[in-house]
């Protein structure tokens, strides 16, 4: 997943990336994707997507265009040949009604820690003549985020769920009908008991 | 105190309760809004119809529609349901369903079609039709809407190398970004591949390890298989290969034969041929890589040590450079090609189709015919090397007979230049072009060799290093250098002028040039030629012959 941030490089070297997904309590994230390279595939990175930045907006759209992508930034440090592309994935988690969301994972991810608030995955893939790209995925889900669960792998995906307290809130009208009601009935039965001693 | 606060608390609390179940009652609960937005393709590539409907082939990508609903409204929407139609093709199917959108939530659905096979029976494109219903319910009323787009279904050959629009197209590998379909050519399991790599297994001597063979039993397979296509009279069919770059967006689409076509018809383009190789390897339980470069394709084979073993496969055919080559000249050839590569595409076949990019069911055929033809070939000899109807192998050749050329000339008469007839030119790349640099003019460039011509004219400078300059600013503007190698100076209709050559380097890749610039009374007027760096001396004669027949008036 956002592999390709790098993979057009033609590495020399296996390459890593940290990627963050912070879920918000609509089931929209933000993510953060981290890497570092080595000397020529940072040049060759640079002159691809680093100083090309509306490329890699283009480029992250289309090809993740299964998701709902914008608020596109990119950081880049020089100096250490790191950089850093945040985005927002609206309906990441989707949502299954009475307060639980899922949220899709590949199948070739493996759980290095969790499920639970937060969850850490890790994925390695060959992706060249001996270059390994190695991806560690950590999944931050809401505070009030609770019953978190991972499924088994089926049909090549995996789905992280969990609850959510009902965000559609308590109906007051119901309820206040029901209290009154049950109020009415006591003070009436309270009358007539105490009427009778 | 109970008697006297009976009446007063029996009214409040009747009051409550009546208000409360008439504000229930009247939609106590704000109204939900629900909207979408649907994208669709406009185009299915019929062959690779398995990927289209599968979510988890190249992360999800290959979705025909995406439906993406937002509750715009203060209360919720709920039982929102979506299903799909494609009249003649897929009936409704089951819905999908969402009990609750929430206000401001976003819920996006991918719809991936179960096409059916008889899809690949399209030899060209169709126009279907998308149904899509959405039912939902939204303060207390349910609701129906039927949407519909159409879209294209592609003939079965047909392959577009990119989705992206010509003005998107920067890289080289923009022009590849759906390459990685090439995998679902890869037909291991057609009985008509599994037939043919049968003989070629009794060809090798009746017996293969496979991939646990290692390295030396893996090239005594793919030297059983080279030989045996030569044997066969198997051939390169055509000097064209991949797109190089490009010309205009009709050469982004390629008509690419399956192999059970190229083995019937005993020849195919490179790609064809590296397609065919991958298949009869895999079917062999070897792994391969299909590799693109500009203007070419072929296969890699790997043993099960990891041990690469490129192959030229359209070494098979020689007409016209002296001969096919032997297994081990195709196997250097296509050695140095990977090795002088300064762009290329990797298309793992094994891990492409393990993750749903998987080949097609095919049309049933008669395998008795298909064992007769291939046992007909097997006893008649190879054809003399020089066929008519067979073009030069490996490389794209210099496309045009010499003269055949058409003239550009100048809309002010200014100046004029010749180049081959079949060549393409895209105005509108041009003036995208010339809105950045003004003095960019004209270009003309061959599809299929990859090889260019382009004109300058910057009336506001006579200097000539000047318009080096502005050319130089501009190549590095798109992230790329030129180098200036040679020089000398000469006179040109009078005028004084400089012949250089040098090499421009872009992102995707490095281009000799030769050029010719004039400082006339008017300005500079520059002419520069250009092609790949593997097939420049061979193209050198042309592009000089350009250079030559540039008029300056």
């Amino acid at each position: 997943m956002y592999g390709f941030l790098i993979l057009m490089v033609l590495a020399q070297e296996s390459i890593s990336q940290d990627i963050l997904l912070r879920v918000d309590d609509q089931g929209d994230a933000t993510i953060e994707i981290q890497f570092q390279l080595g000397a020529k595939s940072w040049i060759q990175w640079r002159n691809l997507y680093g100083d090309h930045p509306d490329l890699l907006r283009r480029d992250l759209i289309h090809r993740f265009s299964k998701l709902e992508i914008s608020d596109i930034t990119l950081n880049r440090d020089d100096m250490n040949r790191k950089a850093t592309a945040t985005l927002k994935a609206r309906g990441e988690a989707r949502y299954r009604g009475a307060g639980r969301f899922e949220i899709e994972i590949p199948g070739t991810w493996k759980k290095v820690t969790g499920p639970g608030r937060e969850t850490v995955f890790s994925s390695s893939e060959v992706v060249d003549q001996g270059v390994i790209l190695q991806q560690t995925v950590k999944i931050v889900l809401p505070e009030k985020a609770m019953d978190v669960k991972l499924s088994e792998v089926v049909d090549g995906q995996a789905t992280l769920s969990y609850t959510l307290p009902q965000s559609g809130g308590l109906r007051p009208w119901p309820i206040l009908a029901v209290v009154s009601l049950l109020g009415l009935i006591a003070v009436t039965a309270l009358r007539f008991t105490v009427g009778k001693a | 105190m109970i008697r006297k606060l009976f009446v007063p608390l029996v009214a409040v609390l009747g009051l409550i309760f009546i208000v409360s179940v008439a504000l229930w009652l009247l939609g106590g609960e704000k109204p939900g809004k629900l909207t979408w937005e649907i994208k669709t393709k406009k185009t299915v590539m019929s062959f690779a119809y398995k990927a289209y409907g599968n979510p988890t082939a190249a992360e999800g990508r290959w979705y025909l529609s995406k439906v993406v609903f937002k509750n715009e409204g203060p209360g919720p929407v709920r039982n929102v349901q979506v299903s799909y139609n494609i009249p003649n093709w897929v009936t409704w199917t089951t819905p999908e369903k969402f009990p609750e959108i929430l206000p401001g939530q976003t819920v996006i659905h991918c719809y991936y079609p179960q096409l059916p096979d008889r899809v690949t029976e399209l030899t060209s494109p169709k126009t279907a039709t998308l149904e899509i219903k959405i039912n939902w319910e939204e303060g207390g009323q349910t609701k129906e809407e039927i949407v519909k787009k159409n879209f294209d279904l592609r003939g079965v050959n047909e392959i577009e190398y990119t989705s992206l629009p010509s003005n998107e197209i920067v890289t080289w590998y923009d022009m590849f970004e759906n390459s990685d379909l090439f995998a679902a050519m890869v037909t291991t399991d057609d009985p008509v591949v599994k037939t043919f790599a049968a003989e070629v297994t009794k060809f090798a001597g009746g017996t293969t390890a496979g991939a646990g063979g290692g390295g030396q039993e893996v090239l005594r397979l793919m030297k059983a298989f080279y030989d045996y296509q030569v044997a066969t009279d198997m051939h390169y069919a055509s000097a064209k290969g991949v797109p190089e770059k490009l010309g205009d967006v009709r050469t982004l689409i390629q008509n690419v034969r399956l192999p059970r076509e190229v083995i019937l018809n005993g020849n195919g383009l490179c790609i064809e041929l590296a397609i065919l190789w991958s298949s009869v390897m895999e079917h062999l339980g070897v792994k391969t890589y299909l590799c693109l470069i500009p203007g070419h394709a072929f296969t890699i084979v790997v043993s099960d040590k990891g041990e690469w073993y490129p192959i030229e496969c359209t070494g098979i055919g020689g007409a016209g450079i002296g001969g096919n080559m032997d297994f081990e000249q195709a196997l250097q050839a296509a050695a140095k090609t990977l090795q002088e590569a300064q762009v290329r595409k990797l298309i793992d076949v094994q891990g492409l189709q393990r993750e749903g990019i998987r080949p097609p069911e095919l049309p049933k055929i008669d395998l008795k015919t298909v064992q007769d033809t291939l046992a007909r070939r097997m006893q008649q000899p190879r054809q003399p090397d020089t066929p008519p109807d067979r073009p030069p192998p490996q490389q794209p050749p210099e496309v045009v007979p010499a003269g055949d050329f058409r003239l550009f000339t100048h809309p002010n008469g200014l100046f004029s230049f010749g180049y081959p007839k079949t060549w393409q030119t895209d105005m509108q790349q041009v003036r995208n072009i010339q809105q950045i640099a003004p003095w960019y003019i004209y270009a003309a460039a061959d599809p299929v060799g990859g090889l260019g011509v382009e004109a300058y004219y910057f009336k506001e400078t006579n200097d000539i290093q000047e318009a080096l300059n502005q050319i130089s600013d501009l190549v590095e503007r798109g992230g790329g250098s030129v180098e200036l190698e040679a020089g000398i100076e000469v006179k040109i209709g009078g005028y004084p002028g400089y012949k250089c050559s040098g090499t421009i380097r872009l992102p995707m890749g490095q281009q000799p040039w030769l050029a010719l610039f004039v400082s006339t009374k008017s300005g500079v007027i520059g002419l520069a030629t250009s092609c790949p760096a593997m097939t420049y001396d061979r193209n050198k004669g042309l592009m000089e012959k350009i250079l030559q027949s540039f008029k300056p008036k």
